[in-house]
């Protein structure tokens, strides 16, 4: 009986909460502007003709510590961003929650691991996350040059923390970003994505 | 003085790095491998359960983790002969706030496996049943975990006593999905951004839907509930991922505590 009070106070809060428009792959995807550990403001329509990569971090969830102490998320940011696309990761982690980190924090933590985004959007606000209804950290979005999203999902193929699935792993983004730049279809489109839920405030 | 304590710390690192025990306790959950009988008879199928218990507020999850986390996996070493069933899983528990919705377990739970066993065992000896178990148990943060698990029976040629953990295998089997009841009905319509479940069946007036195959509905969206003449209808709001309108709904339907009910329901369209 009680579980049923809590229903409508979810019910509530869900609504208030779930963005009125969200990403959907084959659709435009949602214009946003945001700003990044250099105080520099990026929104997604000044991209319009190139590929636009979102990759939703945090630095604590073992999922995205199996993609940087490998080595891997950094080399596919330098490898696209090398063909020209903007890759622009996102934390969308509220203060006080894993992976929230100031300007300064992520500048270090950007050099520290040698990334190599094209920028990196600080969302403490959770604005651009709950836009795109990101879920989990990491959580891929590929926007085309038209604007279209063309995959929503996971990195890869692995749903698992463990390290050894790193190499052999299909990466979906790298497949689907090698597809459309042949100008064949994206052949996976959206995948569950798997990693640690996306630390919104409460 | 520093080398003092050196010493006792190595000690401790070989007691709990090495060799497999039956339980293991870890950061944030205690995980065992139980048996439901204290001896394995030949022939006959022997129950094995993985019972896990949390910290309190963290929790695991369940076979379709929900929008994040990951289920615990199990790999078996089993003598030859031996066949392990998958998990049976409990109905799971919604978890999380907002707009990150998962399924699984911050109660203790006891995930129980079948294994079919050979008639050739030897009255006598003994077997060694080891598993191998992965997790993410989660709170605010995930913390992965990987344990080593082993248990050792005799082999008998008549049933085996009830082991000190039977209870946990009762409770696991109230809390398993039952088919639905033969007077029960269960229909699924796709409309353009929600499934519509109606369900007629006796005394039901309340009902919660846990899909088994993620990127159907959208867990974190409300499932608005109407009570009908017999039964009531759920609207479960389609998932964003969702591209192909799938052929069948599957899930775990919740209709109070412990009334939990295995559905597959085909998709219609409407006319």
């Amino acid at each position: 009986m009680k579980r049923f009070g809590l229903w409508i106070a979810i019910a509530v809060a869900a609504a208030l909460t779930l963005p009125a428009w969200a990403a959907r792959v084959g659709e435009k995807a949602p214009d946003f502007t945001a700003t990044d550990s250099n105080g520099v403001s990026h929104n997604l329509s000044q991209y319009a003709g190139k590929y636009v990569v979102l990759e939703w971090h945090n630095n604590g969830c073992p999922y995205v510590r199996k993609q940087y102490n490998s080595g891997n998320m950094q080399k596919l940011q330098k490898e696209w961003t090398a063909r020209g696309v903007v890759w622009l990761t996102v934390i969308s982690s509220a203060p006080g929650m894993q992976g929230y980190v100031t300007a300064e924090q992520e500048n270090a933590y950007l050099k520290q691991m040698s990334a190599a985004p094209t920028a990196a959007l600080l969302d403490p606000t959770g604005k651009l996350g709950h836009l795109y209804d990101a879920k989990t950290s990491p959580q891929m979005f590929i926007i085309d040059p038209s604007g279209v999203l063309i995959y929503d999902g996971a990195i890869d193929n692995q749903p698992t923390p463990d390290p050894a699935s790193v190499a052999g792993a299909t990466n979906y983004v790298s497949q689907a970003l090698t597809e459309a730049m042949a100008g064949k279809s994206v052949s996976v489109e959206t995948s569950r994505p798997y990693g640690c839920s996306v630390k919104y405030a409460n | 003085m520093a080398l003092r304590w050196k010493i006792p710390c190595a000690v401790l690192l070989l007691a709990t790095g090495f060799g497999s025990s039956r339980s293991a306790e870890t950061e944030h959950l205690k995980v065992q491998l139980v048996s439901d009988t204290n001896s394995v008879e030949p022939g006959r199928p022997l129950w094995v359960g993985l019972y896990f218990e949390m910290e309190k507020q963290w929790h695991i999850y369940w076979r379709n983790p929900g929008d994040s986390g990951e289920p615990p996996r199990v790999r078996w070493n089993l003598p030859v002969g031996f066949q392990a069933g998958g998990i049976e899983w409990p109905g799971p528990a919604r978890l999380g706030s907002g707009s990150v919705i998962d399924y699984g377990y911050e109660e203790p739970v006891l995930l129980p496996v079948e294994i079919q066993t050979p008639r050739s065992l030897a009255a006598g000896s003994s077997v060694m049943v080891a598993a191998q178990v992965s997790w993410l148990v989660c709170r605010d943060i995930c913390v992965p975990g990987k344990r080593d698990l082993t248990l050792s029976l005799p082999v008998q040629a008549t049933p085996g006593s009830l082991s000190a953990s039977h209870a946990l295998f009762q409770a696991a089997k109230l809390r398993a999905p039952k088919p639905l009841p033969s007077t029960w009905n269960v229909d699924v319509i796709s409309k353009k951004d929600r499934f519509v479940l109606t369900i007629h069946g006796d005394g039901v007036t309340k009902a919660s839907f846990f899909p088994l195959e993620a990127d159907q509905i959208d867990n974190a969206a409300p499932q608005v509930m109407a009570l009908l003449p017999g039964g009531l209808e759920l609207t479960l709001k389609k998932s964003d991922q969702l591209l192909k309108t799938p052929g069948t709904l599957e899930g775990v339907l919740e209709v109070a505590p412990s009334r939990v009910y295995g559905i597959s329901a085909l998709v219609r369209l409407p006319h």
